[in-house]
């Protein structure tokens, strides 16, 4: 088969699974940051100064590795970015492949008012000046920094991220579900995200849970304003990678967060089109909220939710992808293995809607395993076949 | 000679960007500075 016919088997019966238009089998997802490169047996940061070397090596599993769908595949950041401006939150751990985030929060728990009053305005003229104080200090320094930034984003992006999608379409295809370009902040993971932090975030969910709201109102109407100004585009897929949701009470989920996220689905799903959202964490307390929306309008990635649990509460609602346990295929046998995935496509397939993915993204050399690589060749094969 | 910020932060560095963007010389080609066209203060910031 030509890489033309592949494509064209895959992306087709990829399509068919998400429309419940009678798949052949239950296709297979990526989800991942950079561990495929651990399967040649490289470091992420032995390769990513070359585009040709670092796409090679996030791709060459898949010459062994039956995979359909790509929701992420690669880093969205180089590492030599904390050498040209720091802090940075993101780089990659000592082993040269697992990517770190350690978050920074900036601001204090009493200027809630300052940002309700104005988000952009907070940002520059309050909280870029402490994470950033020479950038306002000296502006042939503030210029050359961001032009280097500037470079840096453009390469990792670019060469790097949307160059690993390209060539895992072309010569193995693999169709890239997510368009990262038109990825949706909820206002309240904006405060998680951008401001607050973790423990912040949650603290004043608690204690001044009126000012976060009101913080909230505001960045619907200026932050994520350019959203609803963007015309929806039918495929690839607008994502949301969601934080805080998991750790909400259900009853402030349905009143502060919800109410944001449905509004997004609603105007994507009104335009034609689909979202993913990656449900982090557990949603089991909230899924029925996604019975307020269009049918079949979300492609809910489950993280620690049970697939035949939300199959039951969602399977006739909504499309569902995940379902294998990345954490089972580190120590279980091959029958073992395949035990897990007859079990998986068992419950997940019927019906329709499905893809198969694991729970957590692969982030580590171990993450990509000769299990999980089994795995997904026997989830296409025991498919095909039932 | 160093320059600070006259004005506020905001126009301060939207001028570095619209520089950057004008930059004839810098062999980042156009369409590859998307950075500078998106929400580049919050970007700076989730850095």
């Amino acid at each position: 088969m030509d890489k033309a016919e592949l494509f064209k088997l895959k992306n087709g019966n990829l399509m068919k699974a998400i429309h419940r238009g009678g798949a052949d089998y239950v296709p297979t997802m990526v989800a991942s940051s950079c561990a495929q490169v651990a399967y040649t047996g490289q470091k992420v940061t032995d390769v990513i100064g070359d585009p040709a070397a670092y796409i090679k090596a996030m791709t060459d599993v898949y010459q062994v590795m039956w995979c359909d769908g790509n929701t992420f595949a690669g880093t969205l950041f180089h590492d030599g970015i904390e050498n040209i401006i720091s802090p940075v939150q993101n780089f990659f751990g000592p082993d040269g492949i697992t990517p770190e985030h350690v978050q920074l929060s900036y601001m204090k728990e009493d200027e809630y008012d300052e940002l309700a009053q104005d988000p952009n305005a907070f940002v520059s003229e309050v909280l870029l000046p402490r994470k950033y104080p020479r950038l306002f200090e000296d502006r042939e320094y503030a210029k050359e920094t961001i032009r280097k930034v500037a470079e840096n984003k453009a390469y990792a992006l670019g060469a790097l991220f949307m160059g690993t999608g390209q060539v895992m379409q072309e010569e193995y295809g693999i169709t890239t579900i997510c368009n990262f370009g038109g990825v949706f902040m909820n206002p309240v993971d904006v405060i998680f995200d951008y401001f607050r932090g973790f423990k912040g975030s949650l603290i004043d969910l608690r204690r001044q849970p009126e000012k976060v709201k009101a913080a909230c109102a505001s960045l619907r109407k200026t932050f994520n304003a350019h959203t609803y100004a963007t015309p929806v585009v039918e495929f690839p897929y607008p994502c949301h990678m969601t934080h805080i949701a998991p750790y909400m009470k259900p009853k402030q989920f349905m009143e502060i967060y919800w109410p944001y996220e449905k509004e997004w689905i609603d105007y994507i799903s009104g335009g034609g089109g689909k979202v993913w959202i990656m449900c982090e964490g557990s949603w089991k307390n909230v899924f029925d909220a996604f019975k307020e929306v269009q049918k079949d309008s979300c492609i809910l990635h489950l993280d620690d939710d049970d697939l035949a649990e939300t199959k039951k509460t969602l399977g006739d609602y909504q499309i569902l992808e995940g379902g294998l346990k990345l954490g089972s295929l580190y120590i279980k046998s091959e029958e073992e293995v395949k035990d897990e995935v007859r079990k998986v496509i068992d419950t997940g397939a019927p019906g329709e809607g499905f893809l198969l993915c694991t729970d957590k993204a692969w982030l580590s050399a171990t993450d990509m395993s000769q299990n999980l690589i089994k795995a997904y060749n026997f989830a296409h094969e025991y498919s095909s076949k039932h | 000679m160093t320059e600070t910020v006259k004005g506020t932060n905001a126009e301060y560095l939207q001028s570095i960007y619209q520089e950057l963007i004008n930059d004839p010389d810098w062999e980042l080609p156009m369409e590859l500075r998307f950075f500078l066209f998106g929400d580049v203060n919050w970007d700076l910031l989730y850095l």
